[in-house]
């Protein structure tokens, strides 16, 4: 194996990746070939889709497979191998029916087929240990030797970035939202990448469409997210527990806590958010369940404590599962593209198996102090205040926003966000993003002419509401974005971090902090080539970063 | 009495220590520190407590040939419940880290809801769990596993596989093969429907190989079954796709176990195949068929030296019965099929 997809890859000496037989996190060797395999499947399709797109076939069925497979392959998602020997077998029927019809609209339209090779011509076989046999063609770094390091990083940069976007497009197309104009720019994308480029200047302005379809995707995810549940509002949400039977909801799936939240309706099940769906608390249609009864726990790195801790079942709905602990591991149930060997799968949106499992568990015995946390300062609410936010700048009241944004892990280096917050002066504004809040959200920051100091914008996807929000301000003060007193930091880890960071690229904004270290596939000609162009900035310590940062707006 | 350090690496490479006194086998020196390894009959006879020796001077007694075989022990291989330490130790396990508990076992009363006798010598017994004292209503366990059962009124129990899936009503079944003296059995031959019986557990290390991706191989004899009902029922429920085949061996048609309970699993797990080895069946044996995919007039294990002789690629074998069957396959795989792998569970009577 080897995969260096995330931030928490093995470092050997200077040499980035997980290649022994099991990744940091703990996905196995067979799993992640059979994850390439598919990964080089889903270009093959892509090749055909593609060709046939331009001949008028539209085939959405196709087109959501592409974004599942691509999902299933994020870090923290699905370790089963077995469900990846399954996709490999189904990816291969998939793309005969496509080159099907593809031949077909062809001869329709009067014009010669191709006849492709490689990835769209290759056929799986049957018995795993030859299927295995076969996992070199599909390496990440294949062709490494003759095409050198810097082309391989930049193409694993586009991968990564498709799979950040991919899984941002399920989520909205569970909530009935999508665009075939995304879909085509995914696959679009994806024959790029099948075509083995290597002009870096190409690479680098196609990793920039990715950014920019991602932009998209995200406006779509929010449309999705605010058509169904309706507009984040400002309020609290409880963290501590109530007492009753209980059903953890954690991952970034608000289709699925909906869908759970209305079965367990009637049920006197209580139902607590874990890490990232702590925002679905500030959207009405959900927070209407009045048995959405709180937050509990923290960042996804601790869920081997919390969920052990937990006193029902936990439902993982997205990113990021951990090896579950057998104090647990009958406990806890994947749905969606999630998954791990030996633990139970939710089929077509039964719940069933769920609830049956909360009401047979203790669930919490007595209600505990209340606890709360502010939330919901998404777009639209920042935006109401606009005018506030925008005089309290003219006066001098805020001197500087810092946008905290992204993921959170277990290493020890991510203190750094947590002391950047803290240490921010108290006339600056912070939005956070994603699950790195969890390390500061608890902590006191206070408030600026009644505009708190901290807003949470919600999940990494709510990117977009940040975006949105600095151009606005932007407007209001008749300047670009990259003029704003504003810093961001991206704190990244996962491949929809990914996909962020190239919109941000993408919209031309420049100085933004990545840390806590730099993605191993970006090599120091590529660092130099995003310090030149894009003012990329590598996490020093909280501290001179921060003077950085204020120095410069100042 | 000297006390020495005994380290622990398991097989995903995490590491635990405890101290052992040279009178105390690991087991129990291990158990002194709340460290429970898997382990079932604590005497040298079953065999599920081997590790393997790196190095240091130990003692190794009074155990069975068939829990640990010659030329095993010469490899380095010791029983945890057999070996008292002479000098620091250095021991691997050929299981996951997750299969160590470290409490004791917690204890359940549980009522039994029916005892049916399946032929003359093997009944199915199906207990209902009481709440505990958390409010919990079910068992904690995996397919595979085995738990303590007491005899009421007294300090003795026997281990028992589980031969239905983990579930969340409580509901325990097992298949219980009957020994004209064995205390269990004896006691189940006078016990009453609504009576309450003590459950520990569940423990055991014999449990699926969730991410193999192996064919896998269920050889079972008797009531050795049970543990594969376990299993099968337990892979429906998951729609597991993984190859399965399962190999009974039985001396007569009339000490085949639980068929129709297989012939219903055969719906949900299509891949299933099921094959009856009959080593004496009667002359008039007609086997169905369209109905089973394999039936043998030969005993499982030439069944099994065929199949395995034959198979494509490596495969994951799992055996569950008598010492005799377990021994056999241990050491049919050894030279047939040395490339798969092997999880037993021996049953010995009690
Ligand atoms: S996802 Fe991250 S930790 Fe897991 S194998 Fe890949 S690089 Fe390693
Ligand atoms: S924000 Fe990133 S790291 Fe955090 S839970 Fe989501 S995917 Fe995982
Ligand atoms: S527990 Fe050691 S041989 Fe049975």
């Amino acid at each position: 194996m080897l995969c260096y997809q995330c931030e928490q890859t093995q470092r050997h000496d200077d040499k980035f990746g997980c290649i022994s037989s099991e990744g940091a996190c703990g996905k196995d060797a067979n799993t992640s070939d059979l994850q390439d395999i598919l990964i080089y499947q889903v270009k093959g399709i892509a090749q055909y889709a593609h060709r046939a797109r331009t001949l008028g076939v539209v085939d959405r069925d196709l087109d959501a497979f592409i974004l599942f497979a691509l999902f299933t392959t994020l870090t923290n998602v699905n370790f089963t191998p077995a469900r990846f020997q399954q996709l490999i077998q189904e990816a291969a029927q998939k793309r005969d029916a496509i080159k099907i019809r593809y031949e077909v609209a062809a001869s329709e339209k009067g014009v010669e087929a191709e006849i492709l090779s490689g990835a769209a011509a290759w056929q799986p076989p049957k018995a795993i240990n030859e299927l295995l046999a076969q996992a070199s063609i599909a390496a990440v770094n294949a062709e490494q030797e003759t095409v050198g390091e810097d082309v391989i990083g930049l193409r694993v940069l586009i991968l990564y970035g498709l799979k950040g976007i991919a899984a941002y497009a399920h989520h909205a197309r569970m909530l009935g939202k999508q665009d075939d104009s995304v879909d085509a720019e995914i696959e679009r994308l994806l024959d790029y990448l099948a075509s083995n480029p290597t002009d870096l200047e190409e690479l680098l302005a196609q990793a920039l469409e990715a950014g920019k379809v991602n932009l998209k995707v995200m406006a779509l995810l929010d449309a999705a997210n605010t058509d169904n549940f309706g507009q984040q509002t400002i309020g609290q949400a409880r963290t501590s527990p109530v007492a009753g039977k209980a059903i953890l909801v954690s991952g970034h799936d608000l289709h699925d806590l909906a869908n759970l939240l209305e079965q367990t309706k009637d049920s006197g099940i209580n139902i607590y958010t874990h890490g990232e769906m702590l925002p679905a608390h500030a959207y009405p249609k959900l927070k209407a369940y009045a048995h959405l009864v709180g937050n509990y726990g923290s960042a996804w790195q601790n869920q081997q404590q919390e969920f052990a801790d937990f006193p029902g079942p936990i439902l993982m709905t997205s990113n990021c599962i951990i090896e579950p602990a057998k104090n647990y591991r009958q406990r806890i149930f994947t749905i969606g593209p999630v998954g791990w060997p030996g633990v139970r799968h939710i089929q077509n949106d039964n719940y069933a198996p769920l609830i049956q499992a909360a009401k047979a568990l203790p669930g919490f015995k007595e209600d505990s102090a209340e606890k709360t946390v502010t939330i919901g300062f998404g777009r639209h609410s920042v935006l109401g205040v606009a005018d506030q936010v925008v005089e309290a700048v003219k006066t001098g009241a805020i001197k500087h926003f810092f946008l905290i944004g992204g993921c959170d892990g277990a290493v020890p280096g991510r203190n750094y966000y947590t002391e950047l917050a803290d240490n921010a002066p108290s006339d600056s504004v912070i939005l956070t993003l994603g699950c790195g809040k969890y390390r500061f959200n608890d902590h006191e920051f206070g408030n600026i002419g009644g505009i708190p100091r901290l807003l949470d914008v919600g999940q990494c996807n709510d990117a977009y509401s940040a975006i949105q929000i600095a151009s606005t301000l932007a407007e209001a003060f008749e300047c670009g974005v990259n003029d704003l007193p504003l810093s961001l930091m991206v704190s990244w880890f996962e491949q929809k971090a990914t996909a962020v960071l190239l919109s941000l690229l993408a919209l031309e904004i420049k100085g933004i902090h990545l840390g806590p270290t730099l993605p191993g596939y970006l090599t120091p000609n590529l660092l130099a080539i995003l310090i030149e162009r894009f003012d990329i900035k590598v996490n020093q310590t909280a501290e001179a970063d921060l003077q950085a940062a204020l120095g410069q707006a100042a | 009495m000297d006390s020495y350090q005994i380290t622990i690496t398991t097989q995903d490479q995490q590491q635990l220590a405890f101290a052992c006194r040279g009178d105390q086998t690991l087991q129990q020196g291990a158990e002194a520190e709340n460290i429970f390894l898997p382990s079932q009959c604590g005497s040298g006879v079953c065999g599920v407590c081997t590790v393997h020796c790196q190095s240091g001077e130990f003692d190794m007694r009074d155990y069975n040939s068939e829990a640990l075989a010659a030329d095993a022990a010469e490899q380095g291989d010791i029983l945890l419940c057999s070996t008292y330490p002479r000098s620091d130790l250095a021991v691997s396990t050929p299981y996951s880290y997750d299969l160590i508990h470290f409490e004791s076992l917690a204890q359940r009363q549980a009522e039994i809801l029916e005892i049916k006798p399946i032929n003359d010598d093997v009944v199915a017994l199906e207990l209902q769990l009481l709440p505990d004292a958390e409010d919990m209503l079910s068992l904690d366990f995996e397919a595979g596993q085995f738990v303590e059962l007491g005899i009421p009124g007294t300090d003795i129990t026997r281990p028992y596989s589980l031969a239905n899936a983990p579930n969340w009503d409580g509901r325990l079944a097992f298949l219980i093969q009957l020994h004209p003296q064995g205390q269990f059995s004896q006691f189940l031959r006078q016990a009453k429907v609504g009576q309450n019986i003590s459950v520990t557990g569940a423990q055991g290390q014999f449990v699926l190989q969730e991410s193999s991706l192996a064919p896998r191989y269920f050889v079972a004899g008797g009531t050795g079954l049970a543990p594969f009902l376990s299993m099968l029922t337990h892979m429906a429920e998951m729609m597991d796709s993984q190859t399965v085949e399962l190999f009974i061996g039985a001396k007569h048609e009339k000490d085949l176990l639980a068929m129709e309970q297989l012939t219903a699993l055969q719906q949900q797990l299509p891949q299933l195949k099921i094959h009856r080895c009959i080593s004496q069946a009667e002359h008039t044996w007609q086997p169905d068929a369209d109905e089973w995919i394999g039936a043998y007039r030969q005993s499982v294990l030439e069944v099994m030296k065929q199949t395995l002789k034959t198979a494509a690629e490596p495969v994951d074998v799992y055996v569950c019965g008598s010492p005799r069957l377990v021994n056999g396959i241990v050491e049919m795989t050894h030279t047939v099929s040395p490339e798969s792998q092997l999880f037993y569970e021996r049953f010995t009577t009690a």
